[in-house]
Order: structure tokens, then sequence, then C-alpha cells
């Protein structure tokens, strides 16, 4: 767990950018730069960037983000992830997530070269109304980015047991809305863990049978990314932020040399790596979450005003090669560029 | 030679092609046939009875261009590309809601538009800008949301006495007589409310499960206050537990009909609180106040 709370330290969006020179990549790889400045409340989405079967990420806009682009040598492909724009939420957290969802769109839209997919990992509604999916809908048609993946949050599934969220985001899936792709030779899996249990969210065992499955035709050298809503290691058990029986799925993943996991749910970016696998959380479009622990109960957090966008944010990953570090690169909504 | 053309026969030729033109590609429908034209026009539109006079007013001068098959279509609705705008949206919003066909929508369908229409009203959101372009009038007043949510009101408080109209009956009436009764506690012959069965405890606490527990639990505080003993409670009593303002203050008491309220959409029953999820159909909500009720 200490791995996880360095990230909570996190100054001020401006300090970041000033401690940024010095802190470059650290000995793991990640690019601690682009992510402290979501964690200092800043959250989109992430760029990725896969190369040779490893991804790399970053966040959109940040100075530090844009001068070590990863687009440079060697990328072969990158992608965004979004989560939780909570589209019909209207409390004081966020009186405007369509606007900030429609802010990360634009953001995505600047991203420089193309970024072949774009993920959303959860959480695209507040309560599943149709209208709010028809919304939701309608700002993500305006992405430039037209091959879109998405897997469901509790807040799009807990009100109907999925049935609109499967009409209008999941067709095609199976079961609850769960399904994998291969794309540019890097295996995808898109998972619902969102039926929550204590708050804690669960895959099930269908689900798991299912994935295992999936994952028995491929060779171990298949790059393997997998997302889903609530995250699949234990974050914060306390507060429900972990996946009961996550462990079972991340055995399957044991054997694969590399295996990239994004979450979203928890509204703000935490990393880790463990052996093969690397652990990553994006920011809310829509609103921050305390940091775990820091606050009675997780909830939407009010922010001053003029921060907002600050902590709202996108990832950027690229996909680079074998030995290069793994770059996860979140960016806030306010950040320029 | 070419053909010498009076002013006055360009004149006639440009405003062919200016309208002819038009008036030919409305007769393609690229976003879907709303059959704009296809039935005379209405000097009053008629929407079903089974909605209460005042809210039906509303509806019908606000509302009904776009929800319902009684379009009131303007004239330049017969030129391409206005045309196709227009049956863009209208095809959209009938899909949604059609108000001509309120009465075959089951109980369910019809508890969850009215907690869709409360919202859309309360928020401001309807009718939609582009509409409002054109329509002035059209702009949500005070009273008309007072109309639309009295209605909305008054329809899902007769879905919950239903509800507890059906667990009382089914000691007294046979099921077979049920349904007429139903319809003079429900209020709207018209429309075909689901027959609730009585309500239960076990079926509620599947429910909670798949409902609730993103945010609370029986026995700890999560997101949201712990549950267990709720029932027979007074709102806001958990100590320490960061309430909102407005429920800190309403001094209600957690029974059948404030749990139902509450949980049919809580900023409805008291403005400004935390709580953003709703259980829209009666059924459910009876058989996890059941559960509530229970778990202690």
């Amino acid at each position: 767990m200490s791995k996880l709370h360095e990230t909570n330290d996190a100054p001020t969006a401006v300090e970041t950018k000033k401690g940024a020179a010095q802190q470059d990549q650290h000995k793991d790889g990640i690019d601690r730069r682009g992510f402290l400045s979501c964690m200092a409340w800043a959250g989109t989405g992430l760029v990725w960037t896969m190369a040779g079967g490893v991804p790399t990420s970053r966040v959109f806009g940040t100075a530090s983000a844009e001068a070590q682009t990863p687009h440079a040598a060697g990328a072969d492909f990158s992608f965004v992830q979004i989560s939780d724009s909570h589209i019909g939420f209207n409390k004081a957290a966020n009186p405007d997530v369509a606007g900030t969802l429609q802010a990360a769109i634009d953001k995505i839209n600047a991203v420089p070269g193309s970024p072949d997919l774009l993920l959303h990992t959860g959480d695209i509604t507040q309560t599943a109304r149709a209208s709010e999916f028809d919304t939701a809908a309608q700002i993500l048609k305006g992405s430039r980015i037209k091959d879109i993946h998405y897997v469901p949050g509790e807040h799009d599934t807990a009100t109907d047991d999925a049935a609109l969220y499967l009409e209008r985001f999941g067709k095609g899936t199976r079961g609850l809305g769960w399904y994998s792709f291969t794309h540019r030779g890097v295996h995808f899996v898109g998972l619902n863990n969102s039926r929550q249990v204590d708050a804690m969210g669960t895959l099930g065992a269908e689900q798991l049978a299912w994935l295992k499955q999936d994952l028995a035709a491929l060779t171990p050298s298949t790059p393997i990314v997998v997302f889903a809503h609530i995250p699949l290691w234990m974050v914060y058990p306390e507060w429900g932020w972990g996946t009961s029986d996550g462990e079972q799925a991340l055995g399957y993943l044991k054997r694969f040399g590399s295996v990239t996991v994004l979450n979203g749910h928890i509204h703000q970016t935490v990393q880790k790596v463990e052996g093969n696998v690397s652990f990553h959380t994006a920011c809310s479009t829509a609103f921050p979450q305390p940091a775990p622990g820091s606050a009675p109960s997780a909830g939407p957090m009010a922010v001053p005003a003029g921060k907002l966008r600050s902590v709202l944010g996108v990832t950027e990953v690229k996909y680079m090669g074998r030995k290069s570090p793994l770059a996860i690169v979140d960016s806030s909504l306010e950040s320029t560029t | 030679m070419p053909m010498r053309l009076t002013r006055g026969e360009r004149a006639a030729a440009v405003l062919l092609i200016v309208l002819g033109v038009p008036l030919l590609l409305a007769n393609v429908h690229p976003f879907g046939n709303a059959q704009l034209f296809a039935a005379p026009r209405m000097q009053q539109v008629q929407l079903p009875q089974s909605i209460p006079v005042g809210a039906r007013s509303v509806l019908a001068a606000d509302c009904a261009d776009c929800h319902s098959s009684v379009t009131r279509t303007p004239a330049y609705g017969r030129f391409a590309p206005v045309s196709w705008l227009l049956e863009r949206d209208i095809v959209e919003a009938r899909q949604h809601l059609n108000l001509s066909i309120w009465d075959s929508y089951d109980a369910d369908k019809q508890q969850e538009l009215l907690a869709e229409i409360a919202q859309q009203a309360r928020a401001g959101h309807m009718p939609p800008p582009q509409y409002l372009l054109v329509h002035r009038g059209a702009r949500l007043k005070q009273e008309d949301v007072a109309a639309l949510l009295g209605w909305v009101h008054s329809a899902q408080a007769a879905a919950s006495t239903a509800t507890a109209a059906v667990d009382t009956l089914d000691s007294v009436v046979p099921p077979a007589q049920q349904k007429s009764v139903m319809h003079l506690v429900s209020g709207s012959p018209q429309s075909q409310p689901a027959q609730l069965l009585p309500p239960d405890a076990t079926r509620g606490a599947d429910l909670f499960n798949r409902r609730c527990t993103g945010c609370h639990s029986l026995t700890s505080n999560h997101e949201g206050p712990r549950l267990g003993g709720v029932y027979g409670r007074p709102s806001a009593s958990i100590a320490g537990f960061p309430y909102s303002a407005p429920l800190t203050a309403a001094h209600i008491t957690w029974n059948e009909q404030t749990l139902d309220k509450w949980l049919t959409d809580p900023d409805a029953f008291i403005s400004g609180v935390n709580m953003d999820f709703r259980v829209p159909k009666p059924q459910e909500r009876a058989d996890i106040i059941a559960y509530l009720k229970q778990a202690q």
C-alpha cells in the first residue's frame, strides 16, 4: 500500500510543474510528473502508446508530457482513456459535467498524432437515464477518435441491471458487457466489475470463466490491456476500492509478459507496478474524490471555485518497444494544448 | 442560338429552383420520416384524457410538437434541410416519450417517464434551445413546472397507494377481481397498472444488493450512511455522518411513505440532498422497503 500513497502527497498543480524539470523518469519508468499533476487534482484522460508490446502513457496537455511525447521514436500506436463522466450529475461538486466531458473530448481532439482508440472506463452516466446516455453519446460523437470502447460502472448499471447500458453502449458484448478484441497485436479485454457487494466490485464466476478461456489461446508474449471500472486490485478496501475476486483474474494474467490494467471509479490517479503487471486508475472528467482515508467516506469532493478543471483529466497511453518503460501520463482539463 | 429569357422568366426560374429543389428534397428523410404532413393540421392538440387537465394543457402547448404524434409543423417544415432537422429531433423525441400513446405504456414505463419529466422540467432542460429559438413562448414558466410536478407527484402517489392496496386486497379480494379495483385505486382508468405483488423482503434483499450496496451497507457508513435500523429512525440521525443541510433540517421519520417518496426521487422529495439515485419501479421500492424494515 505504501507505494500507492506516495502519489497522494502531490503538491499543487503549479508546484508540480515547477518541480517537474528535475523529476523526469524514475527507474521503474513511470512518468511521475504527468500523474502528479493529475493528483494535484487534475483529471481528464490518459493517452497510451504501445510499442513492441509495452504501453507508455501520458496525461494530456501537461507541458512535461508534450515535451517528452512518446509519439517520437518507435511508437506502435497510442490510445486514450477517459473515465467517470457522470452525465446527469448536477450537484455542487460539478454542475456542468457535460461541459467538462466536452472539454476532455476537445483535449483528445487536440492530441498530436492520432490515437487509434478511445477507452471509457465507466460511469458514463450518473443514474443510467436514457437522456443521460443520449447526452453522453452526443458529446462522444464529437471525438476525432471514432473507435471507442466502453465498460460500465455501477452508475450505469445499478438502476436497471445494465439493461439500458447494454442497449446503448454494450451492443455485441457478452454477459453483462464484457468482451475482448485485438488491436495491432495487443489484446484488449473489457470487464464489468460494477456489481458491488459492500461497495467492493465483483466479476463473478461466469465472467471469470470466460476470461480464462479468452486468454487461453494467447501466447505469453501477447501484450494485454485489461480495462474495467472499479480497480481490479485493492486500492483501498475500506471504501470498497477494489475487486473482491480480482485476484483470480490477475492469476490468469500472470503468465503474460506485459499486462496493463486500467481502471476508473476512484476519480484520481493511482499507479502501481507489480511484476509484469502495471496498474493505473484514471481521473474523472466530472469531479474529484478524496484520497483514500483522507475523508470520512468516498464521494464527490467540492473544490474551490476555479479549481475544478485542474482536477479533471484525460489519460494518454503510448505502446512502446518491449524494453521501454511504461509511460502513462494524465493531463488536466485546464492545462493548455 | 441561346434562348433569351426575359427578366420575369429568369426570376420565375430562380424561384422555381430556390423553392422547388428544397421542396423535392424534403421527400428524402435522412434522419427518419416523422410523417409531418400526413395528417391534417390540428387546431387543438388532443392528448390522452388520463393526464390531468392542468398538466395536459402545458404538455399540449409546449411539448407535444415533438413528444406526440400530432406535431403542428410550420410551413417552412416542407423545405429541406429544415425538414430534416425537424424530423431528426421529432423522431428521437417520440422514441423517448410519445404522449399520444401515453396510455399504452405499462405502469413501470410510466413511472420511469414521470420521473424523467419531473427531472427535465425542474432542471429547465426542456424544451431544448433549438425549439425555444422559434417558439419563444414555449419556455416553461414556474406555474407550468408546478403543473407538471403536480401530475408527476399525484401519479407517483397513486402508484404507491396501488402497491399498498394490492397488499391489503390480497387478503380480501380474489386476484381475478383485483384489476378492476386497482383502476379505482390508481385513479387512471385508461392506464393498465401492473399487478404489483405484495412487498417481499427476500426479493428486497436481492434488490438491495443490486441497487444499493455501491453506496450503502447495513453495518457501516460508506458514501451513504449505514442502513441497518433505518426503518423507524429519524432522518439524518447517524452521528458523525456528513448529511446535507436540507436532509439534516428535514426531521422526518423513515417509514413506508417517506422511504417510498425518497427512493422515487430524493431530490423531488427534499430539494438539495446528496443522494442522487432512484428506484423507478414501484414494486422494487416496496420490496426494498420491506427488506429495510426487517434489517435492524
